[in-house]
């Protein structure tokens, strides 16, 4: 009986284990280690990403099984990310931007960041396909991001979806300071009434269907992202979501999520994954977050003193809980000095609009590189 | 200046005007919905409402009492809602009083979580609690009413 086939064999598998596996370990256990940590959303995301990059740089091979049917049927066709946004859609109240309408202006603002990203991206030596991709990853909005990558650029998913979810789970952090920065004592402690802005039903359910019509007739491209929010959103309103229990409407995006994540884990290999463009690509995204956020910071500032008071000033902050999966746990009203400080109705309403004018700029930047092709 | 930028530049600058159309455009749609709904008024209304308590608050002291005749005056001639609203739709963390509990003006009535940010329903007025609606887990739905009002 000889033994040594199967030795070599095996042996041969461990020496295919590289230095840049042995990086990438680190990478995915550093991603499993923020999903644990940091318990939110985007937890759905990178540990399963964090585990896939383990699965597939200690050699696991999977070439027709689940992992890659995952990827070929759910990422590359965007599929998933699509889902996503229907989940994401499900769950925001536009209600408070119906009732406040100018915040919208303050949701166009901010996504402004993304096009000088992709100005920058373009100067420092990316395709410019390429380069709207990585633009994306500061519209917040991570299926987004997803999206706009499997239609332009393919080749980045790994890195611009671990850089876009990496950032938004970091994200509460930074939000905290920005109210700091953003907001003197005073502004936090202002009473802001517990009244809700009232939205008929009519106009809330007459909305998703107008800005979907309009969207699809000017940019078809970006429609499918847009639709996928704004179907959420009319599954929501048209109440058809309440014959879910409530723990069970997080279902859709959840699922969606943990595929996403799986999938885009498994293209973290070593070879591909470890390049200089990648470093770039995270700088990128980390100052295409870095601009948008203080475009909202100024912007929320600004409409906060022209509408002398009109305007709660932690919409400055509202970047920051875009709802998709950015969604944090610490409370903007971190300074609630006077009592009566209530609910920032406005902030939530600017969350809204940043998250759905974030789709918007994202479906744009599609069409407009598809037209440049 | 090569081809990939020039493309760039172009898609940038359409992006730019595009995205800011778009919100221009939203503002409109949105703006003329509430109208023809009739909301507008309802919205102005309760904006109204909103800087009144807004100018008491900024009256009452750190205690969160009203600490000034003019404080106090203001906030005497509030109405006196007899309900405890939900702001916006989102689910109940825990309820800080219980029926029958004597309330001050500004005391923490519930946690109430919206868009996955936690927020203190605030008593508008001095007053007794008469009864809770609504217990912690609860999904709430924007205005639908918290808590009642006994006096």
């Amino acid at each position: 009986m000889d033994l040594s086939p199967f030795l070599i064999a095996l042996l041969t598998n461990l020496a295919s284990f590289t230095f840049g596996n042995a990086v990438m370990l680190a990478i995915g256990a550093a991603m499993l280690a923020l999903g644990v940590a940091r318990r939110r959303e985007t937890s759905l995301l990178l540990v399963p990403a964090g585990f896939g990059c383990i699965l597939v740089n200690s050699g696991f091979a999977d070439a027709s099984g689940l992992f890659k049917l995952v990827n070929d049927v759910g990422v590359q066709t965007g599929l998933l990310p699509l889902l996503m946004l229907v989940g994401a859609g499900a769950l925001v109240d536009f209600g408070p931007l119906l009732a406040y309408p100018r915040l919208a202006i303050y949701g166009a603002a901010v996504q402004l960041g993304i096009f000088g990203i992709l100005v920058l991206a373009v100067v420092w030596g990316f395709h410019p396909s390429d380069a709207a991709s990585i633009g994306t990853i500061g519209a917040l909005s991570g299926p987004a991001a997803i999206f706009v990558t499997s239609r332009l650029a393919p080749g980045l998913l790994a890195p611009v979806t671990v850089a876009a979810f990496a950032f938004m789970s970091l994200l509460p952090a930074v939000r905290s300071a920005i109210v700091r920065l953003s907001t003197t004592p005073d502004e936090r402690g202002r009473h802001l009434g517990n009244t809700p802005p009232p939205v008929s039903r009519v106009v809330r359910l007459a909305f998703p269907v107008l800005v979907a019509l309009f969207v699809s007739l000017i940019a078809p491209q970006a429609a499918p992202l847009v639709a996928a929010l704004l179907l959420g959103n009319l599954l929501r309103e048209s109440q058809v979501v309440n014959l879910l229990s409530p723990p069970t409407r997080y279902a859709l995006i959840a699922l969606a999520a943990i595929l996403l994540g799986l999938a885009i884990g498994m293209l973290m290999e070593a070879a591909s994954f470890l390049s200089l463009a990648t470093l770039k690509i995270f700088l990128l995204g980390l100052l295409g977050l870095a601009l948008n956020l203080t475009l909202g910071f100024l912007v929320g500032k600004l409409l906060s003193r022209l509408s002398k008071s009109r305007v709660n000033p932690f919409i400055s902050a509202s970047i920051g809980i875009s709802a998709t999966l950015a969604a944090g746990d610490t409370p903007p009203a971190g300074g609630n000095t006077k009592p009566t400080a209530g609910i920032p109705i406005d902030a939530i309403g600017a969350n809204a609009a940043s998250l759905l004018l974030g789709v918007i700029a994202a479906g744009l930047l599609l069409e407009l590189t598809s037209i440049a092709h | 200046m090569d081809a990939d930028l020039q493309n760039a530049l172009a898609i940038a600058i359409l992006g730019l005007s595009l995205t800011a159309a778009a919100g221009l455009f939203l503002w409109g749609l949105m703006a003329l919905l509430l109208e023809y709904s009739g909301d507008a008024k309802k919205v102005a209304e309760s904006q109204r409402q909103r800087s009144e308590l807004q100018m008491a608050a900024e009256e009452a002291g750190s205690e969160g009492l009203p600490s000034t005749a003019a404080g106090e005056h203001r906030a005497a001639g509030l109405p006196r809602a007899q309900l405890v609203l939900a702001p916006a739709s989102g689910v109940i963390l825990s309820v800080a009083v219980s029926p029958d509990d004597e309330v001050a003006f500004g005391q923490e009535l519930c946690i109430l979580e919206i868009a996955k940010v936690k927020n203190a329903v605030r008593a508008a007025r001095i007053g007794r609690i008469g009864s809770v609606k609504v217990a912690p887990g609860d999904a709430v739905k924007q205005g639908q009413v918290l808590m009642e009002y006994s006096g």
